[in-house]
């Protein structure tokens, strides 16, 4: 049972992230399982990259969001765990956030949608199935953008 | 009415679905449709920004990006959540191949533009997993509706997810009919056809395997391997290996507006494929008249009704190849008639009227409705 005050971290081991416009798209190296978090998720994905505690990582999503501290408390936990049991994060040793953050205070909350962790495990499997292209250099369709006539 | 068309393969590429996908376009635009195409680089000396005949081309690197660098991923989640925000399509109409990775780009950034998807799959699904945790799952799952080149495509994916049976439907890939006219087939020196991407699902070593055997019996048949790919160099040994480099011509790559007067040089097309969606050869060929020779596999059984419109073998049989090859090269009058039945069911069960106003109601109908259009049930007009 992970405690307010504790901490995780990316399993940088095993997993490619990567936070853009909010959205995070994570990679388990181990396994090729793709995931991706938007919004929240992406928020809490970012506060767990800065070694933030799960109440600093509250405090951030109840500043930024319409959602009451119980409620992103729940929802907080259960991410936690999901990303625990996924491998993707760990717990972290740390005692001190090692980065201080000032949470941006909003003039108005943004709407709230419970953090979801999208999960595309066939990634590596579709990958797998990919034929080898061959080179475009003999092909005479690229002679022109007129293209076939049918 | 704008239609984000989404297609991993699009020209200058080649093959079936690439062929289809470009006639649909223009077809469709014709009706008053708005199109922008998103699709992959296979070869970076392509342009990002490119047009196919004033339809606006977009390619992105999807392929490098899935080599583990999320660096990438996020960057191109990143324009293409740009591209649908400048865009907002009304529709998006993804084609699907059972390897279409770039799907989950759709996914991604579904939020930012809430416009229902249509999904069209062109291959065999076979023993995927369509597990609500997997992209396939999830792309069949968010469709507004799906369509599948083939009977067998469809049973395919409705077996994976159930749910989707009253949200698709088929509608079979299609051609217009070439304005050259067909010839009559060459019997005096036979000549065999195998068409399309050189790799290991098109079964042509088989073919060659059975050109060997047929020799004995049809001392002055050739065979033309028109195509590239990965399995050229293989191909090229075998035939050589096998005492028949002189019987095959490797031709490379066809334009596709050059294949119906290729298929006026040759008595019968050979389609040994391991798998198959549809199997656009087989249409190429019988609107030219042309007797198929395929494998039982895919959506090919739809397309080469047996004994009537070509002889359907078992996969993997190069003997059952040599067998059928002989039958038709022996029996030169009811092989001329099958390709002519051929002809006559491609123009009525593969119409590309149809197949275009198909398209045309579908887009129409979830336009209309928005994103719930499978919700409601809504049948989609055929």
């Amino acid at each position: 049972m992970l405690t307010p005050l504790e901490r995780l971290r990316p399993n940088e081991a095993e997993v490619a992230a990567k936070v853009l416009d909010g959205e995070a798209i994570i990679i388990n190296l181990s396994n090729g399982t793709y995931y991706s978090m938007d919004k929240v998720g992406g928020l809490i994905w970012e506060m767990i990259e800065l070694r933030q505690s799960l109440d600093e990582t509250i405090a951030a999503i109840t500043a930024r969001y319409e959602v009451s501290p119980e409620r992103a408390q729940a929802d907080v936990r259960r991410l936690a765990g999901e990303l625990i049991q996924e491998n993707l994060v760990i717990v972290s040793d740390e005692t001190t956030s090692p980065a201080e953050r000032q949470d941006e205070v909003m003039g108005q909350r943004l709407p709230y949608e419970p953090p979801m962790l999208n999960i595309y495990r066939d990634m590596g499997d579709l990958l797998a199935l990919d034929p080898p292209m061959p080179s475009l250099e003999d092909i005479p369709w690229k002679e022109s953008s007129e293209g076939p006539s049918k | 009415m704008r239609i984000l068309f989404w297609s991993e393969g699009f020209w200058p590429n080649l093959g079936g679905v690439e062929v289809l996908c470009t006639g649909l376009l223009t077809a469709l635009r014709a009706r008053g449709y708005e199109f922008i195409v998103v699709t992959m680089h296979r070869n970076f000396d392509l342009p990002d920004a490119d047009q196919y005949k004033g339809i606006p081309v977009y390619r992105f690197p999807f392929m490098t990006a899935f080599d583990a660098k999320v660096h990438q991923l996020a960057e191109i989640r990143q324009q293409v959540s740009r591209l649908k925000q400048s865009f907002a399509p009304n529709l998006v109409h993804l084609q699907m191949l059972p390897y279409s990775l770039s799907g989950v780009f759709h996914l991604l950034t579904a939020k930012i533009n809430p416009s229902p998807l249509l999904l069209t799959l062109h291959g065999a699904l076979k023993n995927l997993d369509a597990g609500p945790e997997t992209l396939l799952g999830q792309m069949l799952r968010s469709a507004a509706w799906v369509t599948a080149n083939s009977e067998a495509t469809l049973a395919q994916a409705r077996q994976l997810v159930p749910e989707i049976t009253h949200y698709s439907r088929v509608i079979y890939n299609a051609l217009p009919v070439p304005t050259l006219a067909p010839e009559p087939l060459p019997n005096d020196r036979p000549r065999l056809l195998c068409l399309g991407r050189l790799y290991y699902e098109k079964g042509f070593d088989l073919a060659l395997s059975a050109l060997a055997t047929l020799v004995a019996r049809h001392p002055r048949v050739e065979m033309v391997i028109a195509g590239d790919g990965p399995a050229r160099p293989e191909l090229e040994r075998q035939a050589a290996v096998l005492g028949l480099a002189e019987r095959v011509t490797f031709v490379g790559w066809v334009n596709p507006e050059q294949v119906p007067a290729l298929m006026n040089t040759v008595t019968v097309v050979v389609m040994p494929s391991r798998q198959e969606g549809f199997g656009l050869v087989a249409l190429e060929a019988a609107l030219m008249a042309r007797p198929v020779v395929a494998t039982r596999v895919g959506g090919l059984p739809e397309v080469v009704i047996h004994e009537q419109t070509g002889l359907l073998v078992a996969p993997d049989d190069s003997r059952g190849i040599t067998e059928a090859l002989m039958s038709l090269l022996g029996h030169p009058e009811w092989a001329t008639q099958m390709g002519q039945a051929a002809r006559q069911r491609a123009q009525e069960v593969f119409s590309w009227d149809r197949c275009v106003a198909a398209y045309d109601a579908l887009y129409h109908t979830l336009i209309a409705e928005g994103a719930h259009a499978h919700a409601a049930g809504t049948p989609a007009p055929e």
